[in-house]
């Protein structure tokens, strides 16, 4: 008898399933939601009048992801959007999802993500092979706009895949300005030197591959990505031996115990006790801030000294991108939202807010960006810089484990010892 | 003779005390680091001492008022979320481990061992396929979602609950028997009455649950900051990006949260202890 | 060989006695296992040959037989569960069962795309995403799974059509509807009692586990995601790579097995031995304010387990307080790094994890500990035995003789316990020996690694199965060789 009950309960079940299957269904079969003809005109005439043509599209529902600090800026610049279109009825949602997070959000569900979203350049081939997003249309103008590191980097195979929407993803020298004088911040030697003479520490994080990277960057080591494979291809702008010699350098100073490795938050925490200077990016200027107000220095980053000879660091320069979700309900409205808020006006509006360095041409010829210390070093450095593009991803464990191991306090550093971890470097980097 | 007994007696006493009173301050530390570091007024997430040279209130003012991170939302959520499925997970243990301790029915065997080895299987193996399930129903980024996910598995942990009930004497079961009562009179009128200890044990284990997860709402709520649960709003507080502006608020959450755990905990300790020493551990 | 013969054995004979027999045993409960099958197909069949034309009708009509002879509501329920299921599969259930095998055919999203050069702009229009093969097999594996519930009442319907005829020609009232829900609370009652836990259970817990199960044979991986493409059925290629194909996948797979297994076994014997000292520290006859150190103790369980273990790592960072702490103090000259060198992180993983777990065992093993039999102290006592001879020769064998279940647990949460490695170091010191894992990873951290950094999910439901194994080897062995599995009815 029970055997009944169980009998109307997977009934039930059933039932509640089939109407879900329906749901289900429709989701597994996106449906091609514009008509051609609707959507072949609505590009074009942006120009001219300064507004982009919807394609008609009414009773619009988008919604954007932001990261939690710039919830405000982009809900005042969502607005601005929407007052361009009286007549239209928009209900355009701001959603909190960290730029470094949205590949495993799109990932995980495309049909839940937001239409716009924010992410490094180095993660564009991932949402590309996974058909996350939907191209740029108004290419050839964005392209034009933009900085042409920024538009290359949003490109995949020839097509332009995502809006550039910041010129500063990477990291810069922040120093304590009553510690260090600007010409020590030119040299890592004199920059410890004068450090240790004031019982203070040069901080940089050799435990993420981000940062870690810059030690065989600066040796010469140069990365090419290999589209067709997902790995990368090396070369070294002079040989083997200067990557070797320059990880020394980098190893000896921190074997010294004047330059350490420290998370991010532990180095800008560290400007309240014994921080002279730390090597970050910009998205931590306010915390830095609020610790050094006025005593805080801004540069590119110094030279070190490799067998006598000054070698000028480099670093991995990476842009924020903004992409369109492919299958947006509101593809025109989309497209022509992340037009705007990847434009001049709003990216000039970051960068005096947050020191966001802008890829617009126009908004990085702007007083508030070329008048702005920690902007003008981000630009500097950007010339001594490895572009991020798409990288394999084994390429960060890779150089956090280089990393690590030159950071470690009685390393051995021996040529042997170094080619061994460089050689097991290049090879993790092509792990897919 | 007796007096060096004596001697050596309180020797030992003290060597006792001591250790007990080293460990004691070890464990209980880093969660008076823990408060300490809530009421800190200068900035900085690593200093070098422990006791603040300023105290401030201001950082749970700020937990409670903030606009990105609405705490309070949470706090309810988790309350919500915790109490409902401490319901339907209590009652499902209780239900299965009644079942195979009590009655004997065909495939006995088969539910039971059965039971045990789905509890082997790596737990977050499923996550995907959960999510995609609750989609299915258009659950996915609610609150009723985790509750399905916290209590939907319950009844896999009747281990302990069915050693408990193993040890009530089956003459009482007996005895109502010939009274005329029903298998279903006997478990609600005669056995539940006299497991409190363990009713209790598993109330408070499905209770805490929902604090402590911080890996399936990730998956499950996504984007809907509104419906995270204060153990993911925390943990999502202290990743790298946030850290640095938020470690205070990060401290005084973690604070608040304590509260109510640790009350709950220190008034039940008596039946968790009595539930599980009775449940889990047999000749 | 009699009960004589086993008493007589010594105990290695006896642990290798219970092993031959476990395995001989698996023969005999596949035999049974398929014997029951063959038996009700042939019970099935001659229920048809032997019923009248109400009930060889209900083998079509469900219910059928029931509804005629006077069992109206039951009948009609049988039939509701036919029609519903029927119309389940004619609309939906056929399409993803018959897609299992291919999982999708449409392998790549379909894209037109027009593209004015001149103007610079482009209009992308999807004409067809790949299939999603995901959905495919969670969808077919549901179908299946309602297929195999309902075939589960047809039997039963045909059952009970034959014996309500039976009852009737026997002359006898069929038993009413009422009557049977009665039933349900007493002779029946585990019916009623195992329904909705079951049904949860199988629906979360039984459908997504066999759904990743099947994906270890697929290729379901970052480069096979819809919308972009489809993925296929693969065999056993991802056990392959584990087992040697792929040489790092390989080499991480052997070196993260050693350190899990040396890690549960630490973690586990550290917590329990550290415990219960600490337990018969707090519980001895004459130490005063046991309920205070005892709550000092507690209190560390009742905060939630994620908070104090990012507590722990910001304390154990090469700044952290206790670095600080004893720098200041002149203990050490350069920091101590907790987290970052393998050997140490090693051991802070293991520290870390009894500042965690002690608390846990002191609240277990109190109360037993009390129960030990003053005898058993008292005569050692006599004989002039050391405390800690007396732990080992008494206490230990005691606690190890009664608390086997909960040690075996423990093992199993050890090799799963993801939060303290996870949290803590998050596998770091990152190697680039190893395949997307670090010196401290588990193999449950690896497979939460490979699903969420690198989308492998394949593989890591792969790594999943093999978790499984071992833990269900430990675990049945040991169970096996354990009293405890024999004394259940003890009580009853």
């Amino acid at each position: 008898m029970t055997k009944k009950v169980l009998a109307v309960v997977i009934a039930a079940m059933m039932i509640i399933a089939s109407f879900a299957a329906c749901g289900g269904d429709t989701s597994s079969k996106t449906e091609s939601t514009t008509s051609k003809a609707d959507t072949t005109e609505s590009t074009a005439s942006a120009e001219q009048t300064g507004l982009w043509d919807l394609g008609g599209e009414d009773n619009i529902t988008l919604k954007v992801w932001g990261p939690s600090t710039q919830q405000d800026i982009l809900k005042s610049q969502v607005d601005k959007f929407k007052a361009l279109y009286p007549d239209v009825t928009m209900d355009i949602e701001v959603g909190l999802c960290e730029e470094s997070e949205a590949q495993a959000q799109v990932r995980n569900d495309l049909s839940v993500a937001a239409d716009l979203f924010a992410f490094p350049s180095d993660q564009l081939e991932a949402f590309v092979t996974s058909g996350s997003l939907d191209y740029v249309r108004n290419f050839g103008a964005v392209s034009a706009a933009n900085d042409a590191g920024a538009v290359d980097a949003a490109t995949y195979e020839g097509n332009l895949c995502a809006y550039p929407l910041t010129a500063d993803n990477s990291y810069i020298t922040f120093y304590d300005n009553s510690v260090l004088s600007e010409e020590d911040v030119k040299s890592l030697d004199k920059m410890c030197e004068v450090a240790a003479a004031a019982g203070k520490k040069i901080y940089v994080n050799a435990g993420d591959g981000f940062y870690a990277c810059l030690f065989t960057f600066t040796g010469g080591l140069r990365i090419e990505h290999d589209y067709a494979t997902g790995t990368e291809n090396h070369t070294f702008e002079n040989d083997e031996a200067t990557v070797i010699a320059t990880l020394k350098a980098f190893g000896d100073l921190f074997q010294s115990g004047t330059l350490v490795s420290a998370g991010t938050d532990v180095a800008v925490s560290a400007f309240s006790t014994d921080a002279a200077a730390i090597i970050d990016g910009t998205w931590d200027v306010p915390a830095i801030e609020t610790l050094l107000g006025d005593k805080m220095g801004a540069a590119k980053l110094p030279t070190i000294n490799v067998n006598g000879e000054d070698r000028q660091i480099y670093n991995l320069f990476g842009y924020k991108v903004l992409g369109v979700k492919s299958g947006s309900a509101f593809p025109n409205t989309a497209h022509a939202l992340a037009e705007f808020l990847t434009g001049k006006d709003c990216q000039t509006e970051k960068a005096e807010q947050f020191k966001i360095g802008p890829s617009n041409l126009e908004a990085a010829q702007s007083d508030v960006v070329l008048n702005n210390a920690v902007l003008k070093a981000v630009s500097e450095q950007a010339k001594f810089s490895i572009p991020q593009k798409s990288i394999a991803s084994g390429f960060w464990n890779a150089h956090k484990a280089v990393g690590l191991y030159i950071s470690e306090i009685g390393a051995d550093l021996s040529d042997d010892a170094l080619k061994a971890q460089l050689d097991a470097c290049l090879e993790a980097t092509n792990d897919i | 003779m007796i007096k060096s007994y004596k001697v050596k007696k309180s020797l030992a006493d003290t060597v006792i005390y001591t250790l007990l009173t080293a460990l004691g301050a070890v464990w209980i530390f880093p969660l008076f680091w823990l408060l300490m570091q809530s009421f800190r007024l200068e900035p900085g997430n690593y200093v070098s001492y422990i006791i603040p040279h300023n105290f401030t209130f201001e950082h749970y003012v700020d937990l409670f008022t903030n606009q990105t991170f609405d705490y309070p939302r949470w706090f309810l959520n988790t309350l919500f979320i915790s109490f409902c499925s401490c319901i339907i997970s209590t009652l499902s243990v209780l239900m299965v481990s009644y079942t195979f301790s009590r009655l004997r029915f065909k495939s006995r065997k088969f539910f039971m061992n059965f039971g045990m080895i789905l509890g082997m299987f790596p737990g977050f193996m499923t996550m995907i396929a959960i999510y995609n399930l609750l989609k299915l129903v258009n659950l996915t980024g609610t609150l009723a979602a985790l509750i399905i996910c916290y209590s939907a598995g319950a009844s896999l942990g009747y281990f302990i609950s069915k050693g408990f009930f193993d040890t009530v004497p089956r003459a009482l079961d007996e005895a109502a028997t010939i009274d005329g009562a029903t298998r279903n009179q006997i478990f609600w009128k005669i056995i539940l009455p006299m497991s409190k200890p363990i009713i209790v044990y598993t109330v408070l284990t499905s209770f805490i649950g929902p604090w402590a997860d911080f890996i399936l709402v990730r998956i499950i709520m996504g984007d809907k900051v509104d419906n995270y649960t204060v153990a993911y709003g925390l943990y999502k507080m202290s990743d790298d990006k946030n850290i640095k502006n938020y470690y205070f608020e990060f401290c005084a959450g973690a604070v608040v949260v304590a509260i109510p755990i640790t009350i709950l905990f220190l008034n039940m300790q008596k039946y968790y202890v009595e539930g599980i020493t009775g449940g889990a551990v047999k000749g | 060989m009699n009960g004589m013969d086993y008493q007589s054995m010594n105990a290695f004979q006896k642990a290798l006695y219970k092993v031959k027999s476990f395995f001989v045993g698996i023969p005999k409960v596949l035999f049974a296992f398929f014997f029951a099958i063959g038996n009700s197909f042939y019970n099935f069949g001659k229920r048809f040959a032997d019923g009248d034309f109400a009930t060889k009708l209900s083998y079509i009509i469900m219910g059928f037989g029931n509804a005629v002879r006077g069992q109206i509501i039951k009948g009609i329920l049988f039939l509701v569960a036919e029609v519903a299921y029927l119309a389940y599969m004619i609309t939906f259930g056929w399409q993803y069962i018959s897609e299992m095998l291919s999982l999708g055919t449409v392998h790549r999203k379909i894209i037109e795309t027009v593209v004015d050069t001149e103007k610079g702009t482009r209009i992308d229009v999807t004409l067809a995403d790949a299939s999603n093969s995901m959905l495919i097999m969670l969808f077919g594996l549901l179908t299946l799974f309602i297929t195999i519930a309902f075939f589960a009442i047809y039997v039963v319907s045909t059952k009970s059509a034959a014996q309500v005829e039976k009852t009737v020609k026997s002359g006898k009232k069929p038993i009413s509807f009422i009557q049977e829900c009665k039933e349900l609370l007493d002779s029946r009652f585990h019916c009623t009692m195992l329904t909705f836990p079951s049904i949860l259970v199988g629906v979360f817990t039984v459908v997504p586990l066999i759904f990743m199960i099947l994906i270890a044979f697929t290729s379901f991986d970052s480069f096979h995601q819809h919308p972009a493409s489809s993925f296929q059925w693969v065999g056993l290629e991802n056990f392959h790579s584990i087992f040697g194909g792929n040489a790092k996948k390989a080499a991480t797979f052997i070196s993260l097995t050693k350190w899990t297994f040396i890690w549960a076994v630490f973690a586990t014997f550290t917590n329990y031995i550290a415990g219960m000292i600490v337990a018969l520290m707090i519980n001895k006859k004459g130490i005063r304010f046991k309920p205070f150190f005892r709550t000092l103790f507690v209190l560390s369980v009742a905060v939630p387990q994620f908070v104090t273990l990012l507590l722990m790592r910001q304390m154990l960072n090469k700044s952290g307080i206790i670095n600080q702490a004893f720098m200041n103090f002149g203990w050490i000259q350069h920091e101590i790094p907790f987290l970052t060198e393998t050997l140490t992180a090693r051991i802070t993983v293991i520290l870390v994890n009894m500042w965690v777990g002690i608390p846990y065992t002191i609240l277990i093993t109190s109360g037993i500990l009390m129960n030990i039999p003053e005898e058993l102290y008292e005569s050692a006592k006599i004989d002039g035995a050391s405390p800690v001879v007396t732990f080992f020769k008494i206490t230990l064998p005691y606690m190890l003789f009664v608390t086997t279940p909960y040690l075996i647990t423990q093992f199993i949460g050890n090799i799963n316990n993801f939060n303290v490695i996870y949290l803590l170091t998050a596998g770091e010191p990152t190697t680039t020996d190893l395949y997307n894992a670090g010196n401290t990873d588990l193999l449950v951290t690896w497979l939460f690694k490979l699903s969420l950094d690198k989308n492998n999910y394949n593989l890591a439901a792969a790594v999943g199965i093999l978790v499984f194994v071992v833990c269900a080897g430990v675990s049945l062995l040991t169970y096996n060789f354990s009293n405890s599995a024999k004394n259940e009815e003890e009580f009853s």
